[in-house]
């Protein structure tokens, strides 16, 4: 059972913080949470909202069903009315004429600040859920507590709200059961948040970025938590600027990372290049949005696939990742900066804005279960040698790591064509079997792929396959379909790049029907899909308008389908 | 003697410059001046681009850094926050660092970190065969510019002293004694120095030749106060002068990056992960 809560209102009229103090609430109340955003490209004014679920089941994707909607300006009223239920509640900051709607007037509370209408209408939220005032006070105190006047007028806002409601409520037929049993989710964070966390649990000690919607959240977390988490985040001039800084902080031995987005991956491409020549390893997220050029900068895409696999001139070996929730934004994330320096590669994660922007509740991140491993040699390996060479030719195509200044030995890197020890060359042969060198990382790479996860697989049953946040929506309605005795199987891919053609050319030729699943305007992955595995899917289901799906539309779009 | 003689330096890799190149002089000149501060093959990284100049490291012993073209500042400034211990000196050209890698140069002024960054200026584009370059004088004859180069050359230093920049100075290739003392005092300043490096491209610039240079040089007069931005910009007229031009006592941003490792401690960790109950 679940309860649909739209937040609706102006850039800058506090619907994010009311969001999160209601999202926390239910969460301690013992609830399973969810939240997406829907945001314009401006810092104040235009029509935004927040839309929190609030559920005694697990919730990993947007709905379009609204329950309460809270509206704190006009356009916020009239633009999400449609998708609100017959039974549905009104609590409003602004003059309405929806009769037919039960409203509940903020206007009508003695408030004389309208910036607390979002503290107030959280209270009616409260009463509603039947959730103690005391709770709401709490974290009132957590998120106010240090401005006195500030918290005073929160404070008297929910009282008088949180009074209201009650008996407002009373005869409605809005309500919630009550949580079966306290959930182990306490924690309510953003992808962005997660993302942060995962690169710190990956060993990042350097940031380079130039800020970028949807991707700034991870510099920006990054930064504030730079302290604490031991990295250091320089706000680059340019993207241009900021992966070749990266690049030279790699090599000097630091664990790095870039973020951007599709427009900032396009100026990267020479960097990224660079770094697939010289072998330094390196992480660079791309949080999608909608292209091409600046496109819908706050909105959801997953229009970047086939960018982030091919971007930068000439062949060299690269690992393209993409995680499917939250929860894997901090365990990808981390595998990440791992794979880059095990292998000495660049390495991709490809994020999106749903999933940056996106929050839920989650339990406790396990640092345990990241590696802590290194792999360059010691001093002690490399005062052995007589001489250290950074591309020594080996089997497996990985050559032994050394960082400057580590030992006596000078290392040396060149983005020309080198030899062994990093000098450039111009001869056919070392050309030719450098060239090799880099091409045998490609199949050792193949050693850390594991097997896309599934859900329900069987021969003989439809097959629908995602990638990456999409797996969210597809999830759930996989579960409701089995409700309604329809049953598929669904595969998500998160490992994105290079792909071993056999296995999933065998569970898709198992399928009897196979479908495909992505937030894009082409047909990219379906098309790489296609390349890979020589498969041909039956149908695809996109959406290209910078929304992300909800659970509603593509259940609809399913059952059709299958 | 110190720790290190040239010969610790020497590189077994062959030499593609032009015979009579004006980068052979600059080379000695980094042997000679990383021997005489102590700093050995390991302790220096020489960041550099494309192009001639940017091959210098590969002509010696020491760690190199031998990026994209242009972006050379950028990966120096990477190399240095990650490892301030390293003494890092970026040798480009005078199209890479101020045409490609422009935006990179300014900024890199402003961000201050204890660098040395030396321009091989030739006023001309050598691996490219002979296009005019940022700094190439109007009027100057080349094959994609047979009526001679028509815009405005780039005034470097000028720049450097209106953005305040840590250390400017400007050196002519073929003074090697003079040129180490110049680049000790640049590798010895704690903020970003720039080394403007005058040198004749024997093969495609036959109007700023060695002689040129000769007739259009002088040395900056000991009584030159380096600290006077006034002062180091009447320097900066027709003739061009060759010393300590400015300097700016302003503290290495080196100081202020974070201290950061690879894996943090858990109690940090936790402290943020905890923070979303």
């Amino acid at each position: 059972m679940e309860l649909n809560i739209r937040l609706s209102g102006a850039a800058g009229q506090g619907i994010q913080t009311a969001n999160d103090i209601l999202g926390k609430l239910a969460i301690r109340s013992g609830y399973f949470c969810y939240s997406f955003n829907d945001a314009e490209s401006r810092i104040r004014g235009g029509i935004n909202f927040n839309h929190l679920c609030v559920s005694t089941l697990p919730v990993s994707a947007p709905r379009e069903r609204v329950d309460i909607l809270i509206a704190l300006s006009s356009p916020g009223l009239e633009s999400n009315l449609e998708n609100m239920v017959d039974n549905g509640v009104l609590i409003s900051g602004v003059k309405t004429e929806t009769a037919e709607k039960s409203t509940f007037d903020l206007g009508s509370l003695d408030i004389s600040n309208k910036k607390v209408y979002g503290t107030a209408a959280v209270a009616v939220v409260a009463s509603i859920l039947k959730i103690k005032l005391e709770n709401l006070e709490e974290i009132l105190q957590e998120q106010f507590g240090s401005k006195e006047k500030i918290i005073n007028l929160n404070l008297d806002a929910a009282r008088q709200a949180y009074s209201r409601g009650q008996d407002w409520t009373k005869g409605k037929a809005l309500s919630l059961n009550s949580p079966e049993e306290p959930i182990n989710q306490g924690n309510w964070l953003s992808g962005g948040d997660a993302f942060a966390l995962g690169a710190a649990a990956g060993g990042v000690s350097f940031v380079a970025a130039y800020p970028m919607s949807p991707a700034t959240s991870i510099m920006t977390n990054l930064s504030r938590w730079s302290k604490e988490l031991e990295v250091h985040v320089e706000q680059a001039e340019s993207e241009v600027t900021a992966i070749n800084m990266v690049a030279g902080a790699s090599y000097a031995g630091a664990r790095a990372l870039a973020s951007t987005s599709g427009g900032g991956f396009a100026l990267m491409t020479e960097g990224i290049s660079l770094t697939g020549m010289i072998e330094t390893p390196l992480v660079v997220a791309i949080a999608q949005r909608p292209g091409p050029a600046t496109g819908l900068p706050t909105r959801t895409a997953q229009g970047d696939l086939r960018f982030a696999i091919h971007g930068g001139h000439g062949f060299f070996p690269r690992i393209v990742l993409a995680p499917k929730n939250i929860n894997d934004n901090f365990t990808i994330v981390a595998k990440a900066f791992d794979l880059a320096e095990k292998y000495q590669i660049p390495v991709i994660v490809l994020t999106d804005q749903l999933l940056q922007d996106s929050k839920q509740s989650l339990e406790n991140f396990d640092l345990e279960s990241i590696s802590q491993k290194r792999y360059q040699l010691s001093r002690e390996e490399l005062e052995k040698l007589d001489a250290y060479r950074r591309y020594r030719f080996t089997d497996d195509g990985i050559s032994p790591l050394a960082y400057p200044g580590d030992s006596f030995h000078p290392v040396v890197v060149d983005s020309d064509e080198h030899d062994q020890d990093g000098h450039l060359t111009e001869s056919a042969e070392i050309s030719r079997k450098m060239a090799e060198k880099r091409h045998r990382k490609l199949k050792t790479i193949l050693q850390s792929w594991e097997k896309p996860e599934s859900w329900n697989l069987k021969p003989g049953i439809p097959l629908v396959l995602t990638w990456g946040s999409t797996w969210g929506v597809v999830n759930e309605v996989q579960k409701r379909l089995e409700k309604q005795g329809i049953e598929f199987a669904h595969m998500n891919l998160s490992w994105m790049w290079p792909l071993p053609a056999d296995v999933l050319r065998k569970e898709l030729n198992q399928a009897s029907k196979s479908i495909i699943v992505g937030h894009s305007v082409g047909s990219e992955f379906e098309s790489l899909m296609r390349e890979v595995t020589l498969h041909d899917f039956d149908h695809a289901v996109r959406k290209m308008n910078g929304r992300p799906f909800g659970v509603e539309e593509v259940e609809a779009e399913l059952k059709e389908l299958l | 003697m110190g720790k290190y003689q040239e010969e610790d330096y020497k590189s077994k890799v062959e030499n593609a410059w032009c015979s009579g190149c004006g980068n052979f002089g600059i080379l000695n000149t980094v042997k000679q001046t990383l021997a005489e501060l102590d700093i050995g093959p390991h302790q220096a990284v020489i960041c550099t681009g494309i192009g001639q100049a940017p091959k210098l490291p590969h002509y010696m012993k020491v760690n190199t850094f031998n990026g994209l073209h242009g972006r050379e500042v950028a990966s120096a400034q990477g190399i240095k926050m990650a490892n301030p211990e390293l003494e890092v000196i970026v040798h480009g050209g005078d199209g890479g660092i101020y045409g490609e890698g422009g935006n990179h140069f300014l900024h890199a002024i402003r961000r201050n970190l204890n660098i040395t960054v030396v321009v091989h200026d030739n006023r001309i584009y050598g691996l490219t065969k002979g296009q005019p370059s940022p700094t190439s004088e109007v009027g100057l004859v080349t094959g994609i510019k047979p009526e001679g180069v028509q815009i405005s050359p780039l005034k470097p230093l000028k720049l450097a002293v209106s953005q305040e920049c840590s250390f400017v100075a400007q050196a002519f290739s073929a003074n090697i004694k003079e040129n180490v003392e110049i680049l000790k005092a640049a590798i010895l300043n704690e903020g970003f120095s720039l080394v403007n490096m005058l040198q004749p491209c024997i093969t495609w610039n036959k109007v700023n030749t060695y002689k040129w240079f000769r007739d259009n040089t002088f040395t900056v007069d000991s009584e030159h106060d380096p600290y006077d931005s006034q002062a180091a910009l009447e320097l900066l007229q027709d003739k061009l002068p060759l010393g300590i031009i400015y300097k700016n006592k302003k503290e290495a941003y080196d100081s202020k990056v974070a201290p950061a490792r690879v894996f943090c401690s858990k109690e940090g960790f936790n402290k943020i992960a905890g923070s979303f109950e």
